[in-house]
């Protein structure tokens, strides 16, 4: 009766939590949905234990949300956590990036970031994501430039502006650097759709550049090829996502993308966690979810050396070297990673590799 | 061994638990009994909303797919109209849309601002899938709709070969629905999830629903839903929580299968029953120390005059002063120590006369030990006189032994001289006789000095038989037993002959056994058993006497068999015949010495065994002695 009364309380602190932050509802919430999915899925295989310790994943949506991207970080730095798995998108990081870095024993990690200013600091950050930079766009540049396209014109999403900068500065200046010619117009995807209509009738462009979420960019297609305008359009790796051709219809054949991740690997593991996740989730994943599980598997290798978060960072890079679902991940010293890119263009409703 | 205890100790832990025990017993009865009863009571209650939530799921379900069956019926007539008066009716459906042949939007009514068009393309849509593929109509699982940006689910009917109706519903309907049932403490008892898993409504957390969550990772699925714990009575975790936290009960919908759980926090329902745990538990523990106090003190109480006696019992015990016998109030207790005292009184007496008991003891041995002392001296002295005695008996025995066996060799001599000695005197005193009556021939002359030479002959024959005999008597040498015992044989022959008894002789002469003997000892016993024999047959004048001797040998020993007809020993004499000075024949004849003597030989010179029995003729004597060699 008294053992009643004395409990056995479980040590909270012998727990490992960690924070998870991202787009999970709304139209941003593709890519969100499908990190997590393919992070938890990791975690699920291991039944959420790391050498006996519990591992609780904390779930927060930032909304694609300035505000909400702070206050989820600051909830997570009120509770004690410190290992933040998050954004989705490079906006959303760059807002969770200044909040953590305010802390030295924190530690976020995102599995899809890219962005520019994210690159070589030496910070509270790493990611799973090849930064914008000109190794990101050299497939890209390549096939711009034998394809021949001059005139481009850029529809991007103002509310990833860290994104879409690497297209608008980077690939820009690269493609100019190599004889080409400064985009013809853009226009904030977020405008009214017969705004971009006139804008695209009023530039005339022989491919058309869309740096958005997959929903967005499923529906300006539509709206383009409804409006009968054939020109080519080239997609944002954002955008890759199965809810692109669900939403996209006949619209959206034909339309490229550059990427590291082929959906039709016959790569073992990619293979292996193509079947659990159908099985898991009875949905297809995306290569988003295949990047939120490949950062789901370093923590975990990581994570039973030792749960100190402190040096996470640091034994991750010395490590430097992780197999992921198709070939290796290889991060330099500052947490930034190398990823082999190619072309992809969807025909007959999936995305098919290209020369 | 034996554990001690201390009594005071055990006295306090009896009285604890003889309070605590059928306190905490009860106490536990009614503390399950209560749970069980609350436990069984929400059950029913929580099935009882499980059962109106299906139903109430069913029902709208049915309301939408009789709603697809009634535009199927009536689109062709009424088209355009038939839309828009279910938007404006039916606050459920969120948008509707009629897909033509190809997926793409013929018309469209929708309550929410979106960027949708006709001629948009939802030819992807795996509802549009599975319509084109053949069904007739189709339930989809949650998905992200592209044009509220919202998860929503739909329902599809094929009107036409031209024309698809596609409902969207609003997830939020759903939650509303889930509202209406509310535990005490505010929160909502429902949640609803699709056959994969995903929120469809959870009021307490709508969020759960926008963000698609799903429940896969939790205790709740892993543990009951996956195991199919369906109208169970369960407890599991809640999402954001490590507690056990949340009793319930979960369902499945007929028609679209999905999962419906009725919950409500554990501790909030339980918390007038943990109250109850809690003040029943205090009420326990001051029980427990007052019962600790009470036994401590009654025991105090009850073992002071104890602790009394024991320190009285201890100063008897180490002869000290005995104080405060008449302070005890206890009249058991004052009886115990005058028992004491009479004891210790007693105890005293007795060791006094133990002392002096002992002290006279002492005198009486020391005295006695005097006396054995003489008495041994003498004994000693008495012990000496007759070892000296005996070892001149032993001389006069070996001396009489002597004289006897050199008696018998005389007697032996004379049967053995008589009859030549006969002859050569009748062969002398015939030559005589003739030779003076001029009657000697030549031829009688040679007759009688042959015959006198031939008889000379077998007496100096004779005599080296016996000369040798004594002088191998103390000679240690290798022999052949049948040799010996022949050689013993002629110097009785003549004797027994001279007396008409027979000897038989069954000695083996074909396998010569070899012994290394003191050679005139093996003689002299022969010698003398058959002597003993022959004066037995003589002395019971049996008719047709013989003695017979034989051989039997093993791997280890040789046995010599005397045997005779005379009847054998008296069993009441038969274990005495080896002793010395026994005898049965009358004095001139026995000496009682010869079986001794030969006893003495056998078992100490020879290293063998002599025994005697009786056969069914007479004695059986058997000289039993271990062979060293054997002649090959």
């Amino acid at each position: 009766m008294i053992l009643l009364f004395v409990g056995c309380g479980k040590k909270q602190n012998d727990d490992i939590k960690i924070g998870f932050i991202a787009g999970l509802s709304g139209k941003y919430s593709s890519l969100g949905i499908s990190i997590r999915d393919g992070f938890l899925l990791a975690f699920d295989e291991i039944n959420y234990k790391i050498d006996g310790k519990q591992v609780t994943v904390i779930q927060k949506d930032d909304k694609q949300d300035i505000e909400k991207a702070k206050k989820a970080i600051k909830y997570f730095i009120n509770n004690n956590i410190k290992l933040v798995v998050g954004n989705a998108t490079s906006s959303m990081t760059k807002v969770s990036i200044a909040e953590v870095n305010k802390h030295k024993d924190m530690l976020l990690i995102s599995a899809t970031a890219s962005g520019y200013e994210f690159t070589h600091k030496d910070d509270n950050f790493l990611r799973v994501q090849v930064e914008n930079s000109q190794k990101r766009y050299g497939t890209l540049l390549k096939y711009i430039k034998n394809k021949g396209y001059k005139n481009i014109f850029l529809i991007y999403d103002s509310r990833n502006i860290a994104y879409v900068e690497g297209y608008k500065d980077i690939l820009q200046d690269m493609i100019i650097e190599n004889e080409g010619e400064e985009f013809v117009g853009s226009v904030d995807l977020n405008s009214k759709y017969n705004l971009i209509k006139e804008q695209l009738q009023l530039h005339k462009s022989d491919l058309i550049l869309i740096v958005g979420n997959s929903i967005d960019t499923a529906n300006i297609i539509q709206y383009i090829r409804h409006n009968n305008i054939s020109t080519d359009i080239l997609g944002s790796g954002w955008a890759k996502t199965m809810d692109f051709i669900t939403n996209g219809g006949k619209a959206v054949e034909g339309v490229s993308f550059s990427t590291p991740y082929d959906d039709n690997s016959k790569d073992i593991k990619f293979v292996e966690f193509v079947n659990k996740f159908e099985k898991k989730y009875n949905k297809k994943p995306s290569v988003f979810a295949a990047q939120g599980y490949e950062l789901g598997q370093i923590l975990i290798e990581n994570l039973q050396e030792s749960s100190d978060i402190t040096t996470l960072k640091k034994r991750i890079l010395d490590k430097g070297k992780y197999k992921g679902l198709q070939g290796d991940i290889i991060f330099d010293k500052y947490g930034d990673i190398k990823r082999d890119y190619f072309m992809m263009k969807v025909i007959e409703r999936s995305f098919k590799k290209i020369d | 061994m034996f554990k001690i205890n201390s009594l005071k100790t055990n006295i306090v832990i009896f009285l604890i638990l003889f309070t605590s025990i059928p306190l905490i017993i009860a106490s536990s009865l009614i503390l399950y009994t209560t749970y069980e009863s609350k436990k069984e009571a929400l059950f029913s209650k929580h099935l009882q909303v499980l059962k109106q939530v299906e139903e109430d799921i069913n029902s709208n379900i049915m309301n939408i797919e009789q709603l697809g069956e009634f535009v199927r019926k009536n689109f062709i007539k009424r088209k355009n109209k038939i839309l828009e008066g279910l938007i404006g009716t039916q606050k459920t459906i969120k948008e509707i849309y009629i897909l033509d042949s190809e997926g793409l939007v013929k018309d469209f009514q929708t309550r929410v601002k979106s960027n949708l068009f006709i001629g948009y393309d939802f030819s992807n849509t795996k509802y549009y899938m599975e319509i084109n593929n053949g069904k007739l109509k189709y339930w989809s699982d949650v998905y992200l709709s592209n044009t509220t940006n919202t998860p929503v689910i739909s329902y599809s009917v094929k009107i036409d070969d031209d024309n698809i109706i596609v409902f969207v519903l609003d997830l939020a309907m759903l939650n509303t629905f889930a509202q209406k049932f509310q535990s005490g403490d505010g929160s909502t008892m429902v949640r609803i999830m699709d056959n994969n898993g995903v929120f469809l409504a959870n009021p307490d957390k709508p969020e759960f629903v926008f963000q698609q969550k799903n429940i896969l990772n939790l205790g709740l699925y892993k543990n009951f839903i996956s195991k199919g714990y369906k109208y169970r009575q369960i407890t599991f975790q809640n999402a954001a929580k490590n507690s056990l936290n949340n009793i319930g009960v979960y369902g499945v919908t007929k028609k679209l299968q999905w999962y419906v759980v009725v919950k409500e926090r554990y501790e909030y329902i339980f918390q007038t029953y943990f109250n109850i745990m809690y003040f029943l538990g205090l009420f326990i523990v001051v029980m427990i120390v007052l019962s600790m106090i009470v036994a401590v003190r009654l025991t105090k109480s009850i073992l002071k005059p104890l602790d009394e006696v024991s320190l009285q019992m201890e100063n008897i015990a180490q002869e000290k002063d005995i104080e405060g016998i008449d302070k005890n109030n206890y009249k058991e207790l004052k009886k115990l120590i005058n028992s004491f005292m009479i004891m210790k009184n007693k105890i005293h007496k007795r060791e006094n006369d133990l002392h002096q008991l002992n002290q006279s003891l002492e005198d009486k041995v020391k005295e006695k030990t005097k006396e054995l002392q003489i008495l041994n001296e003498d004994l000693e002295k008495k012990v000496d006189e007759e070892i000296a005695k005996n070892m001149e008996k032993e001389l006069h025995i070996l001396e009489s032994s002597k004289m006897i066996q050199m008696g018998e060799m005389i007697g032996n001599i004379a049967h053995q001289w008589r009859q030549p000695l006969s002859v050569i005197s009748t062969a002398a005193s015939g030559m005589k006789l003739q030779k003076e009556y001029g009657m000697l021939e030549d031829e009688k002359f040679n007759y009688y000095c042959n015959s006198i030479v031939e008889n000379s002959e077998y007496l100096s024959e004779t005599i080296d038989i016996f000369r040798n005999f004594i002088r191998e008597k103390k000679e240690r040498a290798t022999i052949i037993i049948q040799n010996r015992i022949d050689i013993s044989l002629k110097i009785v022959i003549s004797t027994l002959e001279a007396n008409h008894i027979k000897l038989i002789n069954n000695i083996d002469y074909s396998n010569p056994i070899k012994l290394e003997v003191v050679v005139g000892e093996l003689s002299q016993v022969i010698i003398n058993i058959i002597n003993n024999a022959k004066d037995i047959l003589l002395e019971r004048k049996v008719e047709d006497a013989w003695i017979k001797v034989g051989l039997e040998q093993n791997s280890s020993f040789v046995t010599i068999c005397i045997e005779d007809n005379g009847g054998g020993v008296p069993s009441e004499i038969i274990s005495k015949i080896f002793d010395p000075y026994f005898t049965t024949k009358h004095k001139s004849q026995g000496t009682g010495l010869g079986l001794h003597m030969s006893y003495k030989i056998v078992t100490e010179s020879l290293g063998g065994e002599l025994k005697v029995s009786n056969s069914t003729n007479g004695a059986l004597f058997k000289v039993t002695i271990p062979i060293n060699t054997k002649l090959s």
